[in-house]
């Protein structure tokens, strides 16, 4: 039986957690590593049960700083790799995922928020952690993180994190919440051909003389690496060295600012100057909307029925969903901006990506938040009522 | 027939910590009074005959300044700082 | 030409990075240059410190396993932590991992479950391994994953100055216990040993041919294999403690010979020695006084990558039935009326089978009846007795709000389900209750329709009483379900285990009989 015949198929009533595990392994993730946290676990339950049937492994770590690093091993032994956590391992995760990000190493990371802070909220979901998400690891980088409103959408951004992963050589973030995670919902799984599946740029044994290979070559265009520079696996005879210190092209460390000036302009350019392949968004009556509600994952599933009801009303809504919510889009906020009368950012925490939108509109509109800490998905009725303030009608 | 070695020091490398002349145990090495370029004083050869090949030097020197080859097939050389061979490939 | 780009306004030339070789090390001049990245060297270990030692021991043990065990060297992978042992990986060539403070262990564990030809061999100092890393060191050794862990013990946190660690002996001075360590240290290879490694063993790198030895043994050992190399800390830990003759000014230059000279005293080559036993004994005031050495442990478990392999056959078997089952689902019409949202409400207390009964409904809308449908819960921490809840929403419609806003219908088996969930019934609404087990009170409402069936009894009569649930259903669709019988039926077909199909199906008519002659009465 080859790998391909383990891939699940087809119309299925599917979890968000077990969703998520089978695009994980339509994407070609045969590794997870894991810890049991609710709400994430049946990611990890999923995984114990489907990777042993398409060749892959399954390990349960003795906790989350494990199973980060357990992911990224495995990364360097060419295997797509995965972990899946909440807000307490999320913490418990954010050193390695900084060594994910140093030395280039490709895994996802699905995060199920659930509410915190601290225990918080096991079983009830929140949006809590999405500034975590971008700057929870010390130092200066960029992330990738998706967010979907569906077990359908979470299986989807699961692959295309991987795909995302796999193309720019980074740890990818898939931001979901126990709301969607929890979810069973139909999922439509299409027949291997038709899905989209990047692999790295992989250099295996006998590929180039060892001593010419450079682990992090630089992104000249004319390297011929659009993105980043080919990964070699460990046991190809290659001999590389990666380190979480600041590194030159070899992976050896200098310890001196001009090699980390190199080092965080390469980390972050390599997102930031891809921004626009990254960033994905679902408009809706953008082009006359006076006010716009800007939202992502649940939250903004969930306002799409009082947007509905305020456009029933005469009130020109605009819909924008974050599908990436990192890197953020700054330009389209700014251009909106000047020209609505407002914005709406319904989530379910104190106001965390509002911060964005409000530094990207710059005060050229006012931002009005729908918040709530976690524990329940935001009140349509509030997102009405807030719509109607934001059109001046209150 | 007792095994009989040619010591070989890199003194460039030395920084003199004294483990390989402390622990042959034939004393063929001493400190010697001169210096290498960082200031540390590399073994000296005393008693070159008395070598038995067994290595220790080699083994505890942490610093891969010294080796021993076996004696019939190379004469004793001195290591020149000047024959350098830089390691760009 | 390297290529401009603006950091926040400023221009910025990402030019690569090729460091000017300030190496002054000639390559190629001893015989294990060969495994050294000499553009790295000299190396940064200080006078008369151990690890210089430990790594010419290890790379001799490579090279004498290449020669003469055929080891091809290119799959041989080295993980260090942080430390000055960390450096370990970043000068020798082979493919390295330089990883966070502690973590050596678990990425190692990735590597080498990813890739089991890899002999992967972690390689990291005594406050990695059983400080910070304490937790994935006696893991590691639990599961005698097939990896080699390399301990440089110098009993101190050498690199960030000579702060006291979790081996530095009772009494012992270290810069964080300059009035004598109160605290007392592991005894690293009975830790391992209490784990459940299957190889243990402590040399000082003075009896560095017989570290050699047992380096080459722990390499080809099968299963988790430790090897504690107990090596002098010349700038730190022999300055603080009377090993290295403390600051005696004669000595100053060559205090890691004094420690090496110190262990020439104190080892004692004990072999077998059983890990409880193999003690580093100190006087009062932390003065090293025996260090006993030698291989403790060394009987091979077989390490769990065979049972690894014989658990993707089963699973694979496993998936193959499952695969079939899911090939022959019958494949329904689905229904093509136009279904406005539909909200149903399941409650019961844990182990009714309320979310599993979600979930034929869910399946039964989406799958059979191709409509949409979201099912989510409510339960608490209890897996049996506390509340359980579970939700449907069913529409043709995309469902924007998952939750429940005015629920139709409820399926309610339990007296607390009906306390807390009968309220939210919209007017009008239908609840179906397990007669058996919910009593209405006297203040039922009226401006519902309420039927009552007594499931858990009939599904006891049946032969299952687990299947109570299945008895609410069929009863569901006939009186007041918007789900077809014939999704149901093949819905609640996938979802039982095959065992108990024919009880489910038996259970399912009872109630959606009972249902229909409420129906055609009314």
């Amino acid at each position: 039986m080859n790998e391909q015949q383990g891939l699940l198929i087809g119309e299925h009533f599917l979890m968000g957690d077990y969703a998520a595990a089978e695009g994980a392994i339509m994407a070609g993730c045969r590794f997870f590593a894991g810890y049991p946290i609710t709400p994430a676990t049946e990611i990890a339950e999923r995984m114990s049960i489907r990777l042993p049937q398409v060749n892959g492994i399954y390990i349960q770590m003795e906790d989350e700083l494990a199973s980060m690093n357990a992911a990224l091993g495995a990364s360097w032994s060419g295997v797509k790799s995965m972990t899946a956590t909440s807000g307490p391992g999320f913490s418990l995760m954010m050193e390695n995922l900084g060594l994910g990000i140093m030395t280039e190493t490709p895994c996802v990371l699905v995060n199920v928020q659930r509410g915190g802070p601290s225990t918080g909220l096991p079983t009830l979901v929140s949006q809590q952690d999405m500034m975590q998400a971008r700057w929870g690891s010390h130092g200066d980088y960029e992330i990738i993180a998706l967010s979907p409103t569906s077990p359908q959408e979470l299986f989807d951004l699961t692959i295309r994190a991987f795909n995302l992963s796999e193309k720019f050589r980074t740890p990818v973030l898939v931001m979901t919440d126990a709301e969607v995670g929890h979810m069973t919902e139909r999922v439509a799984i299409p027949p291997p051909g038709e899905v989209e599946i990047i692999n790295r740029p992989q250099v295996r044994k006998g590929d180039m003389p060892p001593d010419k290979y450079r682990i992090y070559q630089d992104l000249h265009p004319d390297c011929g690496f659009d993105t980043v520079s080919p990964m070699a696996a460990a046991g190809e005879g290659y001999r590389f060295h990666i380190t979480g210190l600041t590194h030159d092209e070899h992976g050896y460390p200098v310890m001196n600012a001009e090699a980390n000036e190199w080092n965080v302009n390469r980390l972050m350019s390599k997102i930031r100057d891809h921004r626009d392949e990254i960033i994905q968004l679902e408009e809706h009556n953008l082009d006359d909307a006076e006010v716009v509600v800007v939202s992502y994952g649940i939250s903004a599933r969930t306002s799409l029925w009082p947007i509905e009801q305020a456009r029933n009303d005469g009130i020109r809504v605009g819909y924008l969903r974050l599908i990436t919510i990192w890197p953020f889009p700054e330009k389209r906020i700014a251009d909106l901006a000047r020209r609505i009368r407002a914005f709406v950012v319904p989530e379910i925490n104190m106001g965390q990506i509002i911060r964005e939108v409000e530094r990207c509109a710059a005060g050229q509109a006012p931002v009005f938040g729908v918040n709530r800490p976690g524990g329940e998905i935001l009140n349509p009725e509030k997102v009405e009522k807030t719509i109607r303030q934001a059109a001046g009608q209150m | 027939m007792v095994p009989h070695g040619i010591v070989q020091i890199i003194e460039e490398r030395c920084k003199g910590c004294g483990f390989c002349v402390e622990f042959c145990p034939r004393g063929v090495l001493v400190i010697s009074q001169h210096t290498n370029a960082k200031g540390y004083h590399p073994p000296e050869i005393i008693e070159s005959t008395i070598c038995a090949d067994c290595g220790l030097c080699a083994l505890l020197c942490p610093d891969f300044a010294i080796y021993v080859e076996r004696s019939e097939t190379s004469l004793e050389k001195k290591i020149e700082p000047d024959t350098r061979k830089k390691f760009k490939s | 030409m390297p290529r401009e780009d603006t950091i926040n306004g400023e221009r910025l030339k990402l030019s690569g990075y090729e460091p000017t070789d300030q190496s002054d090390w000639v390559t190629g001049l001893h015989p294990m240059d060969e495994m050294l990245r000499g553009e790295r060297l000299p190396h940064i270990w200080c006078q008369g410190c151990g690890l210089g030692t430990a790594l010419t021991t290890f790379i001799s043990a490579l090279q004498w396993l290449e020669k003469n065990q055929k080891w091809d060297l290119d799959k041989v992978a080295i993980v260090s932590g942080i430390g000055c042992t960390g450096r370990v990986a970043g000068y020798i060539r082979l493919d390295s991992f330089h990883t966070t403070h502690g973590r050596a262990i678990p990425f190692a564990t990735g590597l080498k479950l990813a890739k089991p030809e890899l002999n992967v061999v972690v390689f990291s100092g005594d406050g990695d391994i059983a400080g910070i890393g304490g937790n994935h060191f006696i893991h590691a050794a639990r599961r005698n994953i097939d990896i080699n862990v390399i301990c440089v013990n110098n009993f101190n946190y050498g690199m960030t100055g000579g702060q006291v660690g979790p081996t530095t002996p009772h009494g012992a001075r270290a810069v964080t216990t300059q009035y004598g360590n109160f605290e007392y240290p592991f005894n690293l290879p009975y830790l391992a040993a209490a784990g459940g490694a299957s190889f243990m063993a402590r040399w000082t790198v003075l009896h560095a041919r017989r570290l050699e030895w047992t380096l080459r043994q722990a390499m080809a050992h099968r299963g988790f294999s430790f090897v504690e190399i107990i090596a002098p800390c010349s700038t730190s830990y022999a300055r603080w403690n009377p090993e290295g003759q403390g600051l005696d000014p004669q000595k100053l230059r060559r205090r890691g010979l004094e420690v090496m000279k110190h262990y020439q005293k104190v080892g004692k080559i004990a072999h077998h020695t059983h890990p409880k036993d193999a003690t580093i004994t100190v006087d009062g005031n932390g003065l090293i006084t025996e260090i006993i050495e030698g291989v403790f442990i060394d009987d091979p478990k077989p390490d769990f990558q065979a049972a690894i392999e014989q658990m993707a056959h089963s699973a694979k078997e496993k998936w193959i039935a499952a695969k079939k089952t899911l090939d022959e689902r019958l494949q329904l019409p689905g229904r093509t009326d136009y279904v406005p949202r539909t909200e149903v409400q399941l409650g019961g207390f844990g182990g009714q089978g309320i979310m599993s009964a979600g979930n034929i409904i869910g399946q039964a809308a989406t799958i059979y009846d191709k409509l949409r449908a979201s099912l989510t819960q409510s339960y608490g921490p209890e897996a049996r007795g506390g509340a359980a809840g579970s939700q449907v929403v069913i529409a043709s419609d995309p469902i924007h709000h998952p939750h429940l806003i005015e629920p139709t219908s409820m399926i309610i088996m339990s007296q607390e389900a009906y306390a807390k969930y009968v309220v939210n019934l919209s007017a009008g609404g239908i609840l179906f209750i397990d007669d058996g087990l919910v009593r209405l009170p006297r203040n039922h409402r009226q401006d519902i329709e309420t039927f009552g069936i007594s499931a858990t009894q009939i599904a006891e009569d049946l032969g299952n009483s687990r299947a109570a649930n299945t008895v609410m259903l069929g009863f569901w669709t006939a009186i007041g379900g918007v789900v077809s019988k014939p999704a149901m039926i093949q819905s609640l077909t996938d979802s039982v285990p095959p065992k108990t199909i024919e009880v489910n199906l038996k259970s399912f008519e009872a109630g959606y009989r009972k249902g229909l002659r409420i129906k055609g009465r009314q």
